[in-house]
C-alpha cells in the first residue's frame, strides 16, 4: 500500500495563542513495499508525520492519500477505522499500552475491535507472538509480569496481530540493550522480507537506516529536505552535519581512512560502504588483505556488538 | 483536547500581575471571591465588575483568552441562570406558565448570579494565566505557616507542587496511550454510554500503571538526592515582598472597606 503526502502541512492548537506549526509543505511518497528511514534531528516532525501514516492526525493543509483512501481537514472520524488495521503503529515505549490481564488477551485485542472472533483473534495472536519470540508458556501470565524487553516484545505483536500492510516503528529500540537492539531490529527485517510488509522506520540510528533500509526521508524543521537511497542521503557530510546527523559509523570511518591513506578506495558516492561488511568487503579489496577465519563461535548479534 | 484547555494554564509575561507576590495573589482572589458574594446592590456590583476588569488589563493577556476560558463552564452557568429566572417567584409578575413565572426578583438574581459566575471564573483565571504552580504552592505553604503545627503544610504544598508538576504530563501519556489504543482499533466517540466508558478502560489501565510507576521511581530519586522531609530544609525559591506588593495590599484593603460601607 503507498502512502503519498500532497502539500501536508499540520498546525498543533490552531486557532489558539499556543498555535505551533509542526509540518509544512510535506510532498513525499512512501512506495509500496519499502523500507522507509525517516531521520532528522529532535524537533523535526518525525513523530508528527507518523501520525499521520494511519490518521491520527488529519493534515490542517494538504492532502494525505493512504492506499486508496484521501485524508484532509475534513475528513470523518469514521472512515478511518479500516485505515488503522491496514496501517499498525508501534509508538514510542509501546509497553506503555498493555493493559489486559493475560499476554495473549492483549495481542488479541487488535484483531477483535477489527471484527474477528475469538478463535480467529487467538490464531493471530499466538502467531504474531511466535514472529516476535514470544514463548508459548508466557501466554498466559499478566502482561505486567514480564521484562521490560519482552514487555515491549509483546506490545509489538498486539500491533503484528493486526496483520497491518504498513508497520510504521517509531524509534522501537529506543531505551534496548544492544544485544536486544540487535535482536529486534533483525526481527523486523524478517518480517519485512517474510511477509512482504512495507516498514516505515524513525530512528536516530544510522547505522540501523544504512543497514536495513532503502528508502530515506530527511525531516528539517518542521519539512522533508531530502529523499532517496541511503547512499544519496548520506553521500554528502557536510550537508548532513548542517541539518544535525552524522554519518554512520562505517561510512565515518572509511571517510577518514580514506582522507588519511590519500588515494580514492571508491568511485562514486553510490559505492561509498555504509555498513560494517560492506566496509569489511572495501578494505578487504582495496588493501589486498588476506582472508582471515571468521569467529564461528559467536553468535552474529555478539560479532556485531564487538565491532562497536 | 489540552490545547483548549485555558484553565489552570500559565502565560509567561512581565505584567504588573505577573510581578505581584503569589502570596499577595492568593490572598487578594479570596478576598475578591468573597467582595463579590458581598455584592448584593446594583452600586457595589458595578465596582467590582470595574475592578475585576481593571485587573484584566494589568494582567496584559488579551480579553479574548479569559472569555475562551469561559467555555467550558457556559454550560452550567446557562443552566443555573434559566433556573434562577424561572423558579424565583418574587416581585412583579412579567408573564407565567403553570408553576413556571417570570419575575422581575427572578431576572435580578438572575443577573447577579450570572455576574457572580463571570468575576469569579475571571479572578481564577486572571491567578493561574500570571502565576507559576510552583509559585502558588509556595505561597500556600508561606501563608499556612501559622498553622503548621496542627496540619503537615510542607507535605501538603510538596504534594500540591508534584501534582501540578505532573498535570501536563500525566496529559500528554494519556494522548500517547489513547493514540496506541486508537491505532489498535479503539474507537472513543462512538457507541452508548456503556461502550464509551468501556473504551476507556484500556486508557485507564496504563495510565494508572504508568503512575504508580512513575511515583515509585520519583521516591527512589528523591531519596536519594537526600530528601528526609520538611524539617531542616532551606529554600531555593524565596519570596519577596516589594513595594509594588504593599501598594496593592493597599488598594485591596481600600476596595474591601468600600464594599462594606457601601
Amino acid at each position: 500500500m503507498e502512502i503519498v503526502f500532497k502539500n501536508v502541512g499540520y498546525t498543533y492548537g490552531l486557532g489558539t495563542p499556543f498555535a505551533f506549526q509542526a509540518l509544512r509543505d510535506i510532498n513525499v511518497t512512501i512506495p509500496h513495499g519499502s523500507y522507509t528511514a525517516i531521520i532528522g534531528h529532535t524537533g523535526s516532525g518525525k513523530s508528527t508525520i507518523t501520525q499521520h501514516l494511519n490518521a491520527l492526525m488529519q493534515p490542517t493543509e494538504g492532502q494525505v492519500l493512504i492506499g486508496d483512501k484521501v485524508i484532509s481537514a475534513g475528513t470523518k472520524a469514521k472512515d478511518l477505522k479500516a485505515i488503522r488495521q491496514k496501517v499498525g503503529m508501534v509508538f514510542q515505549f509501546p509497553e506503555g499500552q498493555l493493559f489486559e490481564e493475560s499476554v495473549i488477551k492483549d495481542v488479541m485485542f487488535g484483531p477483535m475491535n477489527f471484527g474477528d472472533s475469538e478463535e480467529v483473534a487467538r490464531q493471530k495472536a499466538e502467531e504474531a507472538l511466535e514472529d516476535v519470540g514470544i514463548d508459548p508458556e508466557l501466554f498466559e501470565r499478566s502482561p505486567f509480569e514480564l521484562s521490560g524487553g519482552q514487555m515491549r516484545r509483546v506490545a509489538i505483536a498486539g500491533v503484528i496481530a493486526m496483520k497491518p500492510e504498513v508497520l510504521v516503528l517509531d524509534e522501537p529500540t529506543a531505551g534496548l540493550d544492544p544485544k536486544g537492539r540487535i535482536e529486534m531490529m533483525t526481527m523486523f527485517d524478517e518480517l519485512y522480507k517474510k511477509q512482504g510488509l512495507t516498514i516505515v522506520l524513525v530512528t536516530h540510528q544510522m547505522e540501523d537506516v544504512a543497514t536495513y533500509a532503502n528508502h530515506v526521508i530527511v525531516m528539517d524543521g518542521g519539512t522533508s529536505v531530502k529523499k532517496g537511497t541511503p547512499a544519496e542521503v548520506f553521500a554528502d557530510a557536510s550537508w548532513l552535519q548542517e541539518h544535525q546527523l552524522s554519518l554512520p559509523d562505517a561510512a565515518d570511518f572509511a571517510t577518514r581512512l580514506q582522507a588519511q591513506a590519500g588515494k580514492f578506495l571508491w568511485d562514486s558516492a553510490d559505492d561509498m560502504p555504509l555498513t560494517v561488511d560492506a566496509l569489511a568487503d572495501l578494505l578487504m579489496a582495496k588493501f589486498d588483505l588476506p582472508m582471515a577465519d571468521a569467529p564461528s563461535n559467536l553468535e552474529k548479534g555478539d560479532q556485531a556488538i564487538d565491532e562497536r | 483536547m489540552k490545547d483548549n484547555l485555558i484553565i489552570g494554564r500559565y502565560i509567561p509575561g512581565n505584567s504588573i500581575m505577573h510581578r505581584f507576590d503569589p502570596r499577595l495573589k492568593l490572598v487578594g482572589l479570596i478576598v475578591m471571591m468573597l467582595l463579590v458574594f458581598a455584592a448584593t446592590t446594583v452600586a457595589t456590583n458595578i465596582i467590582m465588575i470595574v475592578a475585576v476588569l481593571a485587573l484584566v488589563l494589568m494582567s496584559g493577556i488579551s480579553l479574548g483568552v479569559f472569555l475562551k476560558g469561559l467555555r467550558p463552564m457556559i454550560a452550567i452557568i446557562i443552566f443555573t441562570v434559566a433556573l434562577q429566572i424561572l423558579f424565583t417567584h418574587t416581585g412583579d409578575v412579567i408573564w407565567s406558565w403553570g408553576f413556571l413565572a417570570l419575575t422581575t426578583g427572578g431576572l435580578t438574581n438572575a443577573a447577579y448570579i450570572f455576574v457572580r459566575f463571570l468575576l469569579i471564573i475571571f479572578l481564577s483565571t486572571i491567578l493561574t494565566l500570571t502565576t507559576q504552580p510552583l509559585a502558588i504552592t509556595d505561597a500556600m505553604e508561606s501563608l499556612l505557616k501559622p498553622v503548621k503545627n496542627i496540619i503537615p503544610v510542607h507535605e501538603i504544598a510538596l504534594m500540591l507542587s508534584i501534582a501540578l508538576r505532573f498535570v501536563p504530563t500525566l496529559l500528554e501519556e494519556a494522548e500517547k496511550i489513547m493514540n496506541a489504543q486508537r491505532a489498535r482499533g479503539v474507537d472513543f466517540s462512538e457507541g452508548n454510554i456503556v461502550q464509551r466508558v468501556k473504551a476507556f478502560i484500556p486508557v485507564l489501565i496504563p495510565l494508572f500503571i504508568s503512575a504508580f510507576n512513575r511515583a515509585y521511581d520519583l521516591a527512589t530519586a528523591m531519596e536519594a538526592r537526600g530528601y528526609r522531609g520538611g524539617e531542616g530544609r532551606s529554600k531555593y525559591r524565596l519570596l519577596h515582598w516589594e513595594n509594588i506588593d504593599t501598594i496593592g495590599a493597599i488598594v485591596l484593603v481600600i476596595l474591601t472597606v468600600v464594599m462594606i460601607v457601601l
